[in-house]
């Protein structure tokens, strides 16, 4: 029998579409800079260790939820509740998180690999809605 | 070996590939903790996260590390959205409204 999903990829519905196949490649290139930021994630978590909030968990948790969504397009079930799912959407932006903001312009070249991640993620987490917007739009017309 | 092709899931496909029936019982049990979020399927969300973390192919392990975190002498940091992140040496792990997010390490 053959191995399911040898190319994770290949579960996603037929992408002919440019924003889909754009979805795929940020969703793809995120998680390689993940990966590639390794040392920097490293460096950060020792720095956070006498702070009272987490970068690295703000992190991980709106690009859980921003790459889910992504996810969900790719599956082929972006339908349903278009409306929440852009709301939700919307309250993941990491600048609105103050101590996030603070970290990410001060000191402006320190981490480059973990803020060119927040700038991935963001440009995904935006690409997302308008995708979801241009769906919604479709099922009304 | 247990191998059920569920078309509807290839997530789920995934994440039970190559395990026996003891395996897959685990894994069923160990999933149960864990926060489906905004993914399509809970199986999505534990498959995509494990890729992430470099435990491609070994989802039970992967599971099992989650599972066996120990909080105790963790530092505890308060997240977004009611999660709170778990952080102990290298490892760490994420919950909101008591499921597991993610699990991962940074060393």
């Amino acid at each position: 029998m053959a191995k399911p999903m040898e190319n994770q990829n290949s579960i996603a519905t037929p992408i002919s579409p440019p924003a889909i196949a754009h979805i795929q490649l940020l969703s793809d290139q995120l998680d390689d800079l993940y990966r590639a930021m390794r040392d920097e994630r490293r460096a950060i978590a020792q720095w956070e260790e006498d702070q009272e909030f987490s970068i690295l968990g703000v992190l991980e948790l709106f690009s859980s939820d921003i790459q889910g969504y992504a996810q969900q397009i790719l599956a082929g079930a972006e339908r349903a509740n278009l409306k929440s799912r852009r709301e939700h959407l919307r309250t993941l932006n990491v600048f609105s998180v103050d101590y996030f903001a603070a970290w990410y312009f001060a000191q402006w070249s320190r981490y480059p690999q973990a803020k060119q991640y927040v700038e991935q993620l963001d440009h995904l987490r935006l690409l997302v809605i308008e995708y979801l917007g241009t769906v919604a739009i479709e099922a009304v017309a | 070996m247990t191998y059920s092709n569920d078309a509807s899931d290839p997530y789920k496909t995934e994440l039970f590939f190559r395990y026996t029936d003891s395996e897959v019982a685990e894994i069923q049990v160990l999933m149960q903790r864990w926060d489906q979020a905004t993914y399509s399927t809970l199986p999505a969300s534990i498959v995509k996260h494990a890729k992430k973390h470099g435990f491609s192919e070994e989802y039970l392990r992967y599971l099992r590390k989650a599972d066996n975190f120990n909080k105790k002498a963790a530092r505890k940091k308060f997240l977004p959205d009611g999660a709170i992140r778990w952080n102990k040496g290298s490892e760490f792990l994420i919950e909101r409204n008591g499921k597991i997010v993610t699990y991962g390490e940074n060393g």
